[in-house]
């Protein structure tokens, strides 16, 4: 089977679940490695599809690298990138919103976590903002389909035929 | 044998001179008075004669009086003593000494992930032999192919792993055109050859030295220009690649082998 490799960057504020995120959605499949050093992790997931195995390699950036001098190496060349804040305090999103407008002209998906923490009426509310994928990194929820909805846009559809 | 006080004052001159020392000189009316004062004498003479051999009461009083005696006599034998504490001293640095260097030893973080892993073989006299080979895509970090000859991890993770840190050292530093060329790896280096869009990751055991750089440069280079069409073909595979480094780098191995 064919396979291919992308990179996909995780990054948002402190605190809004993003490592959290990436070990479930991994589920320790091959051992993280956590480099408080460099501000990252970098994990891989192998997700095979029709015909293809795709091989996702996850570079978790730590929320205070965003300032740093190496953030722009580590997103260079990124093909997707999740940003993800934290659906409890609607301020991460604007932050994180504005950034992927300006900045990035990769495939990306803006990601709410932790909704199992916030009433339905909160999440109407940050779906008018365009908030496209919901997730909860202690219950599981909505992890594969932010996971699927950046695989389908970094990967065109012919890959699956 | 010692021979008491009184036998060696038998002579008349002597008792005189004696007595002229302890008592001055004294005239006696009678010679009943003169015997009473002799006796007296000898008296005394007895008594301090037995407190002289009375080893107990005089190392009592010798104990009694230590402060002062050693007051008279350390400045005399300070030097003495200063002299023989240094040497001890000496002695005792060197011991510390010692124990530092295994203590480093012990500690050395190579020497840690050795004992980890189990190894103990010894690498740094070998000549180099090549452990793996990877081709990365310099800005992802993302594997174009892999050549092992022992695996030792995840090869998607190790190249991750290594952009990031090339990454992070790269961005950090902020030297022009500075690039991370080693890394030293456990029991392991690895030497990363940079191109443009991709760069090599050599893992190798061994101690590095001119014949083995200049040897690999040549190899790796000459693989390079080879297949340059195929790295940087956007429609390249990986298993692809990694063929065509097994065909190549196994007669690396072999020459190197030979040397």
């Amino acid at each position: 089977m064919r396979e291919i490799r992308k990179k996909v960057v995780l990054f948002g504020n402190v605190g809004v679940g993003k490592s959290s995120i990436s070990r479930k959605y991994v589920s320790n499949e091959f051992s993280e490695t956590y480099m408080s050093s460099l501000g990252l992790s970098i994990e891989k997931k192998v997700i095979e599809l029709a015909n293809v195995s795709v091989i996702l390699m996850i570079w978790d950036l730590a929320g205070e690298i965003f300032e740093s001098t190496q953030f722009q190496g580590y997103i260079k060349g990124a093909h997707g990138i999740v940003g993800i804040f934290d659906s409890s305090r609607p301020y991460t999103h604007d932050l994180l919103s504005k950034f992927l407008d300006d900045s990035i002209d990769c495939p990306h998906i803006i990601v709410g976590n932790k909704v199992d923490l916030i009433t339905s009426e909160a999440k109407n509310e940050l779906k008018k903002k365009n908030v496209e994928y919901f997730t909860s990194a202690k219950t599981g929820e909505g992890l594969d389909e932010a996971f699927r909805g950046i695989i389908d846009k970094m990967i065109s559809e012919e890959v699956y035929v | 044998m010692r021979t008491s006080i009184k036998e060696n004052l038998d002579t008349s001159a002597q008792f005189e001179t004696l007595r002229d020392i302890i008592v001055g000189k004294q005239e006696f009316a009678k010679e009943e008075e003169f015997a009473l004062f002799k006796e007296e004498v000898f008296q005394k003479l007895n008594a301090l004669e037995q407190m002289l051999n009375d080893k107990e009461r005089f190392e009592s009083k010798i104990v009694e009086s230590k402060e002062r005696v050693i007051d008279v006599v350390s400045p005399k034998m300070g030097k003495i003593i200063r002299a023989s504490v240094n040497a001890q001293i000496e002695k005792i640095n060197e011991k510390i000494r010692e124990a530092s260097t295994q203590l480093s030893d012990l500690l050395s973080p190579r020497k840690i992930l050795k004992k980890l892993r189990g190894k103990d073989k010894v690498y740094y006299s070998d000549y180099p032999s090549i452990v793996q080979l990877f081709v990365i895509e310099s800005d992802t970090g993302l594997m174009f192919g892999k050549f092992e000859k022992e695996q030792l991890n995840d090869p998607d993770m190790m190249t991750g792993l290594l952009t990031s840190i090339k990454t992070f050292a790269e961005s950090s530093l902020s030297i022009p055109d500075a690039e991370v060329g080693l890394i030293d790896y456990g029991d392991y280096f690895i030497k990363l050859f940079n191109y443009g869009t991709y760069y090599f990751a050599l893992v190798f055991n061994g101690k590095q030295n001119n014949d083995f750089e200049n040897f690999i440069n040549e190899e790796i280079d000459a693989f390079a220009n080879q297949y340059t069409h195929q790295l940087i073909s956007p429609n390249r595979m990986s298993m692809d690649i990694d063929v065509l480094l097994k065909q190549y780098f196994d007669k690396t191995c072999e020459k190197l082998e030979k040397k």
